[in-house]
């Protein structure tokens, strides 16, 4: 719908402006830096730096320094605790001042800490904000809200039952509309507000061009400005970014961005056309001049000490893993046939369930592989028309999977089926519906004290699952992905031809190509919570915040057939008769692991079957204790801690159902032998990889531009939401209200839409729970292999060179570890780091 | 009605909140959950005792009055009060559960439930209260706690700013109550409630107020406070906002604080047998609100504030309830919706769970993402089913409430109220033939199927609820008989009114079946009308304008003061 809204710039004219310089690059630029928000149906996590990645990590810093105040770095007393609790060591401090290139001595770093920080200066702030100083006054508050209500009046995806009666324009023209019959800013005090809004043009580009020579920007300085701007309004403006990505994932375009850019500054020009006195002018030009001014040696001195101590608290954490990788591993293929084998997806809570499965199984392997398991699928419900993607957001899914129910006749099911959802859908309109609820709560109220009492003590959940709803639980264990066409949905399924084809190219990509288990476990992960509005954000970010359940069972059915096989065997992976791959489900709030199709397992593998189960709920025990003292669980029993976890996963006021990825800031790409035994305490992504397997480094390339890619964001994501919650993370859990429908979270009753995490996953109320650090990506293959792709990579090579990312090459099979540097290229990473990780451990 | 001093369980009902806030000041020192254990632990014991105490009372019908000894300071525990006791503890009781973990991380958890506690107290004591002092107190105190309630976190701006404006509401409506009571104390020489009723039955045009009888006056007074109290219109704009602050509180709040208009109503039900024109008045003010709130809520983008619209909204049909006369149904609704909406503030957050499910499954265009839609299914042609919608709420409606309440027809209020159980019919109908399913036949026969057991389950309860609540039936005639309007005008209103929703619904009905295209342009009347509600009348902004007033005249008086 909005995809088509290309606003058609031609006239110019009447706002000219002197200057010759494209402001239309200017725009598009400072547009190109918001990173896009995805709605809570599908909560992906973002690198809200995304657009900034082509800066180094200290300019991007500066950049947002000038433009909003907040740099990339953590405040000085956070670093100071960490070095007197002992986080951070002399020696790290040591080696990140060599690391940074600084001239500064120890004993100048630990001084320096304890003297106070320059204060943060205000960027370039917007006319309001100027305004809020010079005469009092909640300016700034009262624009965001008008426009903050705009939007979510226009994006609106169906709160409101009242349509918004400007739908069909864009946002720029609609707010046009909008604000010459709103009066609101007359009663504060603009009474040629709406006069001035007719004489605006039309054209959103125009406006901004006009914005900007009326407020006396500097040529230089208009980018900032204009930056500056969109993270002002920072949460509509990423909303805005996702429609324009959505819109270009289709092959068009979408420019809601620039409209919000032309109404922000368009209400800034207003504001100053109607306050102009002479302190808000002599302060604004005061703004402009500081602006301008590059930073002082103070502040840039203080940068400096930040980044030696991110250095630094980063050095401490590397240490700890490069320690436990670097050593000969005997490369020799393993001879013996394991007894299961485990494929889960990268996530870091994968790591703490694999560690716990290998050791209650020492004989079992396990690997990891991003959680849509390769296959690209749109998976479609029972009784539905179209469903969700369960692909990576930078992709399409290119089948559409339907559910069936095994046994039965389609047609009845779903039939029965969209009665049920109908017929709840009729209630919930009787329920809400402005004319009938009143006497709706007449004859229906008092039955909500059984709801009331059963949802408060969690023994029921507020709203049915939403993938369960309108089937009997008998139903539920017959329905599963139908891999052939429907005969009412020709389109559907994985067309024959192609089968073979993605069976092979799965199979390779997870380095599993020989010596396979009698059961092999595909398993997707998901997160069962209640009343937890990101309740997408906990599930499998590569699935695009669905479950992962999907996607394995597609694959497992496809690897079961026997026409597939053959084919497989043909192309040189020689599957045996007895193995078979399973399906199924990791719970990651209570770390439970679900099968499917368990009774589909061929009689033979019973035994085996059993022992599996059996070793998973040991594995889930073992997995629960470790995570006990984190959930603030310490020093409980187990049984404690298990129904403790349940409850979490069923109560509605629990505002911290797990952890989610917090801690996360390695990423391993390496065979698991090499992380075997290491204790990496749920913080690193690890995905399976053989590099004497990989044709040409295909698999390599795959991994480097998108599971690494992905990882990136996630670790980004959660250290912009520490470093600067305000802009960059979505506040306190206790007051988020929907808004749009599903759009995304407001901070209580008005305000920006939030981006990002609530600080209730990142802080335990007492301290910080994750540690910002950017990840360290330690990648096992020949160097000249990974040169070669960063080489042909823009992302990836932005990603390294800029410093957003660590990256370390292990050499196999010495284990030699040696550390990427845009310029200088490798460096071997020091003898004393094995001597200082015995100290360390000792 | 006897007076016996019976004693300890319904004091306990109100000192054990009390008890448990003061146990928890003076321990503020334990951890955060031993907090939590003793708090919903007397929360806990407070519900039991309630509900003990409404299964004694209906075992005995025989209202208590327990005095402390002075002239006022006393308890009256008649079934209004019993009731209420029983629904406010139990909300109360789910509120301390569901903070424990919600809570949990925020600053000033001990100060949270103290707070939470006296709240539950104060409020048992104002539906318990035997006497004026002891009423006006507690309702005075609701205020001020809410005030600290609402502000609870004292690093938002925001929040400080609405409680503010909660708290500048409530006082408004504090002043008439405090005048009522001091022209009833005047008049009748006593501040005890029983006595005071009785004594109103027997005279009650003894003293008139410059010219007006009364009841009359103190009904009028009493109103107002209520209005102010429970966000009629235009006193509403602090309800939708408050909404800012933490869902447990907004969950507490329809315990008893904002439908504490309705309760003050049913308390003081023998004055208003005697003023017949404030029910009307109040009945004006409560749809008007009605109807607004159902407006408002519709516009709403957050799903906060359009809870706090319908909630509005509520209190606005539930003004409508005792306006026609419907006194104790008002109570019922006030229970219902307090329980109901209680239930979807706590679990707002699964909004995402309903926006998750929307997988191109079709259906009506509430609550959905742009979606194909493939027309495959059939409708219900459109005429038969707009008559079906008509005819068939009605005649079940008429049918229950003629068997259990016979002359329902000479009871003007009972009518007022079948028009809006004719309208939700008639919704719930028409909501259905917009589904497009694929036996609509199946369909409508089920909903109607449900209708009927859902409104002879609704018809019996009410009814049974109004003889616990007025046992005596002369009393809820006379209340009736306040409430209606002169037969001449009350037959051609009816009339009307029904020509208007047949009306309605059959145009409703043609626009749903013809499908018709809306015109790209709309109406400036249209977009005025939208500009109008989405500003919400502009209350909001005369709010903001009204008190930076207050504060800016408070400041300068400060600075003044200082000379003196």
């Amino acid at each position: 719908m909005y995809s088509e809204k290309i606003s058609r710039e031609t006239d110019h004219s009447e706002f000219k402006h002197d200057s010759a310089l494209n402001i239309d690059d200017l725009i598009d630029s400072a547009c190109s830096r918001i990173a896009p928000l995805w709605p809570l149906k599908h909560f992906v996590a973002v690198n809200p730096f995304f657009g900034l990645i082509d800066h180094t990590f200290q300019d991007a810093s500066d950049t947002l320094a000038r433009v909003i105040g907040s740099s990339l770095y953590m405040p000085r007393s956070y670093y100071l605790e960490q070095l007197e609790s002992g986080r951070i060591t002399d020696q790290d401090i040591e080696q990140a001042i060599r690391a940074c290139g600084s001239s500064k001595s120890q004993e100048n770093v630990r001084h320096a800490l304890y003297l106070p920080a320059p204060m943060p200066n205000m960027g370039m702030a917007s006319v309001s904000e100027v305004l809020d100083r010079v005469e009092g006054g909640i300016w700034t508050r009262f624009v965001m809200e008008r426009i903050s209500l705009h939007c979510a009046a226009y994006f609106d995806l169906g709160q409101a039952l009242f349509a918004y009666p400007w739908k069909g324009k864009t946002l720029y023209q609609s707010w046009l509309k909008a604000a010459s019959i709103d009066n609101s800013a007359a009663m504060m005090g603009l009474a040629e507000f709406k006069k001035n809004v007719a004489k605006l043009t039309e054209a959103p580009r125009a406006a901004i061009a006009w914005a900007v020579s009326k407020l006396g920007i500097p040529e230089v300085a208009i980018e900032r400005y204009l930056h500056a701007s969109l993270l002002g309004i920072g949460g509509w403006a990423s909303w805005a970014r996702y429609l324009r990505w959505q819109a270009e994932l289709k092959g068009g375009g979408d420019d809601s961005l620039i409209d919000l850019l032309a109404i922000r500054l368009v209400w800034d020009v207003l504001l100053f056309e109607e306050k102009k006195s002479a302190a808000l002018i002599a302060r604004w030009r005061d703004m402009l001049a500081s602006s301008m001014r590059d930073p002082s040696e103070k502040r840039r001195a203080s940068a400096e000490l930040d980044r030696i101590m991110l250095n630094a608290m980063e050095i401490g954490f590397q240490r700890t893993i490069i320690s436990g990788i670097r050593s000969p591993k005997d490369f020799e293929k393993e001879k013996i046939r394991p007894s299961v084998q485990a494929a889960f997806c990268i996530d870091v809570r994968s790591e703490l369930f694999r560690r716990a499965l290998e050791t209650v199984a020492p004989s079992a392997k396990t690997v990891g592989f991003a959680g849509f398991f390769g296959i690209f699928i749109e998976y479609v419900p029972l009784g539905a028309k179209s469903g969700n993607s369960h692909v990576p957001v930078i992709f399409n899914p290119a089948y559409k999977i339907h559910e069936e129910v095994r046994g039965a006749k389609q047609a009845e099911e779903e039939r029965r089926r969209r009665i049920r959802i109908a017929l709840s859908k009729t209630w919930k309109i009787f329920k809400l519906s402005a004319s009938s609820c009143f006497s709706f709560v007449e004859s229906a109220g008092f039955l909500y004290v059984t709801k009331l009492l059963s949802d408060s003590f969690g023994w029921t959940r507020p709203v049915p699952d939403p993938l369960r709803q309108g089937l009997d639980k008998s139903t539920i264990e017959r329905t599963g992905p139908s891999l052939s066409a429907r005969s009412d949905f020709p389109a559907s399924g994985i067309p024959e031809q192609d089968r073979v084809d993605h069976a092979e190219r799965i199979l390779r990509a997870m380095s599993m190509t020989g010596n396979f288990a009698r059961l092999v476990l595909l398993a997707g992960h998901g997160s069962s919570t209640v009343n937890n509005p990101h309740a997408t954000g906990l599930d499998c970010g590569a699935c695009a915040g669905q479950t992962g359940e999907a996607s394995a069972r597609v694959v497992a059915a496809l690897l079961n057939l026997p026409e597939v096989r053959s084919g497989l065997k043909s192309r040189g992976i020689a599957i045996p008769e007895d193995t078979w791959f399973i399906a199924g489900l990791h719970d990651t709030c209570t770390d439970e692991l679900t099968l499917f199709e368990a009774e589909s397992v061929p009689q033979s593998l019973s035994e085996d079957l059993a022992q599996l189960r059996q070793w998973l709920e040991q594995a889930g025990d073992l997995s629960r204790m470790q995570r006990a003292t984190l959930l603030g669980l310490s020093g409980v029993t187990d049984r404690g801690v298990e129904s403790d976890v349940r409850r979490r996963s069923r109560d509605w006021s629990e505002v911290r159902p797990e952890w989610g990825l917090a801690g996360n800031a390695a990423f391993i790409a390496a065979p698991r032998f090499r992380t075997a035994g290491l204790d990496l305490e749920g913080r690193a992504f690890l995905h399976e990889y053989d590099w004497r397997e990989d044709r040409e480094f295909k698999i390599l390339e795959l991994i480097m531009t998108a599971p690494m890619v992905v990882a990136n964001w996630i670790n980004m994501q959660y250290y912009g939401s520490v470093v600067d919650n305000q802009h960059f993370g979505s506040g306190n859990k206790v007051l988020h209200n929907i808004v749009g429908g599903a759009i995304g979270v407001l901070e209580g009753n008005g305000g920006d839409l939030r981006v990002g995490l609530p600080l209730q996953s990142l802080h335990d109320g007492r301290q910080w729970v994750h540690e910002p650090l950017r990840l360290s990506v330690f990648i096992e293959a020949p160097r000249g292999a990974i040169e070669d792709i960063i080489g042909r990579h823009e992302i990836v090579r932005n990603l390294v060179n800029n410093g957003w990312i660590h990256l370390f090459q292990v050499d196999s099979p010495s284990g030699e570890i040696s550390k990427w540097h845009p310029g200088h290229r490798w460096e071997m990473s020091a003898v004393e780091d094995r001597i200082s990780a015995f100290e360390a451990a000792a | 009605m006897t007076f016996s001093i019976d004693g300890l369980m319904p004091s306990c009902i109100v000192l054990v909140p009390f008890l448990s806030a003061l146990l928890i000041l003076l321990f503020s020192s334990g951890t955060k959950r031993q907090v939590a254990r003793l708090s919903v632990g007397m929360s806990a014991i407070t519900f039991f005792l309630s509900a003990a105490s409404l299964i004694l009372y209906m075992l005995d019908p025989q209202p208590r009055w327990l005095s402390s000894g002075g002239a006022w300071g006393s308890l009256y525990l008649d079934p209004l009060a019993s009731v209420m006791a029983v629904a406010v503890a139990g909300i109360s009781l789910v509120v301390h559960v569901y903070a424990v973990r919600y809570m949990a991380e925020e600053p000033g958890y001990a100060r949270f439930y103290t707070l939470l506690d006296l709240m539950t107290g104060t409020i048992l004591l104002m539906v318990a209260a035997g006497d004026l002092v002891t009423l006006l107190i507690a309702w005075q105190l609701i205020g001020v706690l809410l005030y600290f309630l609402l502000g609870h976190d004292l690093e938002r701006p925001a929040a400080q700013r609405y409680a503010f404006w909660t708290f500048f509401t409530y006082r408004i409506g504090d002043l008439p109550l405090i005048l009522a009571a001091a022209l009833l104390y005047k008049a009748y020489g006593t501040f005890s409630l029983p006595v005071l009723f009785e004594r109103i039955a027997e005279s009650p045009d003894a003293y008139p107020v410059f010219g007006m009888p009364l009841p009359l006056a103190v009904g009028l007074l009493v109103a107002l406070a209520a209005f102010a109290r429970s966000a009629q219109f235009p006193l509403h704009t602090w309800l939708p906002y408050t909404m800012e602050g933490p869902t447990p509180v907004s969950a507490l709040m329809h315990a008893g604080i904002v439908n504490a208009g309705g309760f003050i109503i049913n308390r003081f039900a023998p004055v208003f047998i005697h003023a017949g024109s404030v029910l009307h008045l109040v009945f004006a003010v409560g749809l008007v609100t009605a109807v607004m709130g159902s407006i408002l809520m519709l516009t709403q983008n957050d799903i906060k504030k359009s809870l706090g619209y319908s909630t509005m909204g509520q209190m606005g049909f539930m003004f409508v309830e005792c306006g026609v006369g419907a006194f104790s149904l008002a109570i019922y609704h006030l229970i219902a919706h307090g329980l109901f909406k209680g239930t979807l503030f706590l679990g707002a957050g699964s909004m995402i769970g309903d926006a998750r499910k929307q997988d191109g499954i079709p259906h009506d265009d509430v609550y959905t993402f742009v979606v194909e839609r493939k027309p495959v299914t059939s409708r219900l042609p459109w005429m038969l089913a707009a008559v079906v919608t008509v005819v068939v709420p009605f005649l079940v409606l008429g049918l229950s409430r003629w068997l259990v309440g016979g002359n329902f027809v000479g009871q003007q209020g009972a009518i007022i109220l079948l028009f809006f159980g004719w309208a939700t019919g008639a919704q719930l109908l028409f909501a259905t033939y917009r589904l497009r399913a694929e036996n609509p036949w199946r369909m409508m026969i089920m909903i109607i199927l449900s209708l009927i057991v859902v409104v002879a389950g609704y018809t019996l309860i009410e009814h049974a609820f109004d003889l616990f609540m007025y046992p005596d039936r002369t009393i809820r005639e006379k209340i009736y008989a306040a409430a209606s309007i002169p037969l001449s005008t009350f037959d051609p209103l009816v009339a009307v009114l029904t020509v208007t929703i047949v009306v309605g619904w059959l145009a409703a009905y043609y626009a749903s079946a013809s499908d018709k295209a809306r015109s790209p342009d709309p109406s400036p009347a249209r977009l005025a009308l939208y500009s109008l509600i989405s500003r919400e009348f502009y209350a909001a902004d005369v709010y903001a304008f009204f008190a930076q007033t207050v504060l800016a005249l408070s400041r300068s008086m400060n600075v003044w003061s200082r000379w003196l």
